[in-house]
C-alpha cells in the first residue's frame, strides 16, 4: 500500500468511531426516533427527559464502549505482535480470568457495584503479577509468558467455578452469570473516571512507543542486536496492555473476540506496521463496540448481554478470517 | 572499525562449552570469512562478537573498546547483525523492515525521521531493491528477503557488520551483487565478518578467513593464502581441490573422496 493511500485510510478509520459514537447517542428505544432525539439535545425547550437520558446515560455509556473497544483491540494487537502469534488475544495473560474471579467474588460477598469494579481490577493485576513474576524467572521469553498465562488463567477459572458453586442459586448465581456475559449498562459518569484515566494513559503510552513495538516482533537475539533491551520493553508493554484489559473487564465484564478479531481486520487494512496498526485497532475496536452496544440496548425490549453479541458476530468473523488466511497460504500446513 | 576477540570462551547454560580460547581480529576494513562445518561454533562466535551473548571468558573489543562497557544502543551503532533465519511474525513492507535498522538512533517515544528515511532509502537502493520498496516481505523470494535483511544491517549504520550465511538462498549472480555491495562498503572502511558454509565464496569475496573446528580457530590468515587443501581438510574432514583457471582465477572444488575424521587438534 502506498503511503498516500494509507494516510487516507487512516483518516477515514479515525473518523469512523467519532461519527458512529455521535450517531449512537440519538438511537434508542425511548423517544420518537432519531430526529426527536437530535432536536432534544440541540433545541431549547424540547423533551427534557430525552435530553437528560442522552447526556447522562447514553453519552457515558457510548464513551465507555469507545474506550473498552479500543482497549481490548489495541491490547490484542500489541500482544499478538509481542508474542509473535496471531492467535493470541487480550485474555491470554490471565488478566480476564483474574478480573472475572475478582468481580464474582465481590458479587458473592457484597454485591456493591463499586466493590465489584475494584475487586475485578485488583485480581486482574494480581493475575498478571503472578504471570510476570514466574515468567521473569523463566527468562521472560514469549513462550514462557504464554504458558504461565494459560496456567494462571486456568487457575482463576477454577476459583471462579468455586465461587459459582457456593453462590446462592436464587440471588447471587444469576447476578454472577449476568455479569460474566458482559455489558455496559452500568456505565455512568460517576464510575467512568478509572476507565477513562487508565485507558487514556495506557493507549497514549502504546501510541507513543508504537514504532518500537515493531522491534519486539523480531526474535530476541535480533531485537537485542538492534540495541533494544528486549526483556524490559516486553515486560513494560505487557503491564500496560494488562492495565487496559483489566480496566475494561472491570467496567464491562467479559467481552470476548474483540481483542482477537479486530487486530486482524486492522492488519488486513493498514498492514502489520504498529505505527498504523495501533491507531487503526483503537479506532476499529471503538467503532465496533459502539455499534454492538447500540444493538445490545435497542434490538430487543430487554438488554442483550454484550458478550453474547460479540461472540455471535465475532465467531463467524473469525472463521471467515481463518478461511481467508488458509486460502492465502494454500493449505493448513 | 577493528573487531577483536581475545581468548573467547562460551558455553550455553547447562550445556558443554562450544567456544574455547578463540582469538580473532577483523578489520579495520575487509571481509573476514568464518569457515567450518555445521556445529563448529560459527553462529555462537558471531553472537559473542555481536554482544548479544556474553562470553563466559575473554573479551570482544571494537576499536579497542570492550563490548562489556558499551550500553546496548551504543553497541548497536557500531556492530550490526544479519541473522541466519531472521523472521518476523507478521509481514512488514521492505521499507518498514529495513527501517527497523534505525532502532539504535530512534528514541523510545519517537519514530524514524526524515534523515532516518534517507538512510533507509540509500540502504535499499544499495542492495538493488528500490523497485520493491513498498512490497510486503511475504511476497518476496528467499533471496530478495536476504537482501532486505542485509539492507537493514546497512541502515543500522554500523561500521562492523556480522553476516550469518547471508547468501544461503541466493543464486550466484545475486550472491555476486551482495558481495559487490559488501566489497564496496569494506573498501570504504567498514568491517565485515561473514559466517559461511562455502569456502569457494570465501576465496572469491573474502580478504581474510578463519577456520573453526569444535569451537576453536584452527587456522586463519589472508584468504588467498590460508584457503588451502590442507586447511580445508582440517576444518571439514574432506578433500578439496583448488583449481586455477586460464586467467589465473582460483576456485575451491570438493572432490569425491570419502569423508574422513579430521586430524586431531593438538591440545
Amino acid at each position: 500500500m502506498t503511503p498516500a493511500r494509507r494516510c487516507a485510510l487512516s483518516i477515514a478509520l479515525l473518523s469512523l468511531p467519532v461519527a458512529l459514537a455521535f450517531a449512537a447517542l440519538f438511537v434508542g428505544r425511548y423517544g420518537n426516533g432519531v430526529g426527536a432525539a437530535f432536536h432534544s439535545v440541540f433545541s431549547a425547550g424540547a423533551d427534557e427527559t430525552l435530553r437528560a437520558l442522552i447526556l447522562r446515560v447514553r453519552l457515558p455509556r457510548t464513551l465507555a464502549a469507545l474506550f473498552v473497544g479500543a482497549n481490548l483491540s489495541v491490547a490484542g494487537a500489541v500482544l499478538q505482535g509481542l508474542f509473535r502469534n496471531p492467535l493470541v488475544d487480550s485474555r491470554i495473560l490471565g488478566v480476564s480470568s483474574g478480573a472475572a474471579f475478582g468481580a464474582c467474588l465481590a458479587i458473592l460477598l457484597t454485591g456493591s457495584a463499586l466493590a465489584v469494579q475494584v475487586s475485578a481490577f485488583a485480581f486482574a493485576l494480581l493475575a498478571v503479577a503472578v504471570v510476570l513474576a514466574v515468567g521473569w524467572r523463566l527468562g521472560a521469553t514469549p513462550l514462557a509468558l504464554l504458558l504461565v498465562g494459560i496456567a494462571v488463567s486456568a487457575f482463576f477459572d477454577a476459583l471462579l467455578g468455586l465461587v459459582k458453586y457456593v453462590a446462592d442459586p436464587l440471588s447471587k448465581l444469576p447476578a454472577i452469570t449476568y455479569w460474566l456475559l458482559g455489558g455496559l449498562h452500568a456505565s455512568r459518569w460517576s464510575n467512568l473516571v478509572p476507565l477513562v484515566a487508565i485507558s487514556g494513559t495506557g493507549l497514549g503510552i502504546l501510541f507513543l512507543i508504537r514504532w518500537r513495538l515493531n522491534v519486539l516482533t523480531l526474535n530476541d537475539e535480533e531485537a537485542a542486536s538492534l540495541g533494544v533491551r528486549v526483556r524490559a520493553l516486553r515486560i513494560s508493554v505487557v503491564v500496560v496492555a494488562s492495565l487496559l484489559v483489566a480496566t475494561s473487564v472491570a467496567q464491562a465484564g467479559m467481552i470476548g473476540w474483540i481483542g482477537l478479531v479486530i487486530p486482524h481486520v486492522a492488519r488486513a487494512w493498514v498492514g502489520s506496521d504498529h505505527v498504523h496498526l495501533v491507531p487503526a485497532s483503537a479506532a476499529l475496536g471503538g467503532a465496533v463496540l459502539v455499534v454492538l452496544d447500540t444493538i445490545a440496548r435497542t434490538a430487543l425490549p430487554g438488554e442483550i448481554p454484550l458478550g453474547i453479541l460479540t461472540g455471535l458476530l465475532g465467531v463467524p468473523a473469525f472463521v471467515l478470517l481463518l478461511v481467508g488466511y488458509v486460502r492465502a497460504r494454500g493449505g493448513t500446513r | 572499525m577493528k573487531l577483536e576477540a581475545r581468548d573467547l570462551s562460551y558455553a550455553y547454560p547447562h550445556g558443554p562449552p562450544c567456544l574455547h580460547g578463540v582469538s580473532l581480529a577483523a578489520g579495520p576494513e575487509g571481509v573476514t570469512f568464518l569457515l567450518g562445518a555445521n556445529g563448529s561454533g560459527k553462529s555462537t562466535l558471531l553472537a559473542c562478537l555481536a554482544g548479544t551473548r556474553t562470553p563466559t571468558a575473554g573479551d570482544v573489543r571494537i576499536d579497542g573498546i570492550s563490548l562489556r562497557s558499551l550500553i546496548p544502543r551504543e553497541r548497536a551503532k557500531r556492530i550490526g547483525v544479519v541473522p541466519q533465519f531472521p523472521d518476523a511474525a507478521f509481514a512488514y513492507s521492505v521499507e518498514d523492515t529495513v527501517g527497523l535498522g534505525r532502532a539504535p538512533y530512534v528514541g523510545l517515544f519517537s519514530r524514524p525521521g526524515r534523515e532516518d528515511r534517507r538512510v533507509v532509502e540509500r540502504a535499499i537502493e544499495s542492495v538493488g531493491l528500490g523497485r520493491l520498496r513498498h512490497r510486503s516481505m511475504a511476497h518476496l523470494s528467499g533471496g530478495e528477503r536476504q537482501l532486505v535483511w542485509i539492507a537493514r544491517g546497512l541502515a543500522q549504520g554500523a561500521g562492523c557488520l556480522l553476516l550469518d550465511e547471508p547468501t544461503a538462498h541466493l543464486d550466484p549472480c545475486h550472491e555476486q551483487d551482495v558481495f559487490a555491495a559488501v566489497g564496496e562498503l569494506a573498501a570504504g572502511g567498514a568491517t565485515f565478518v561473514v559466517a559461511s558454509h562455502h569456502p569457494e565464496t570465501a576465496l572469491l569475496y573474502g580478504t581474510h578467513v578463519a577456520f573453526l573446528r569444535d569451537g576453536t580457530v584452527v587456522r586463519s590468515g589472508p584468504a588467498q593464502e590460508a584457503i588451502t587443501p590442507d586447511a580445508l581438510l582440517e576444518a571439514y574432514g574432506m578433500e578439496f581441490a583448488i583449481l586455477t583457471g586460464l586467467a589465473g582465477e582460483r576456485a575451491v572444488v570438493p572432490t569425491r573422496t570419502a569423508r574422513q575424521e579430521p586430524p586431531s587438534v593438538s591440545a
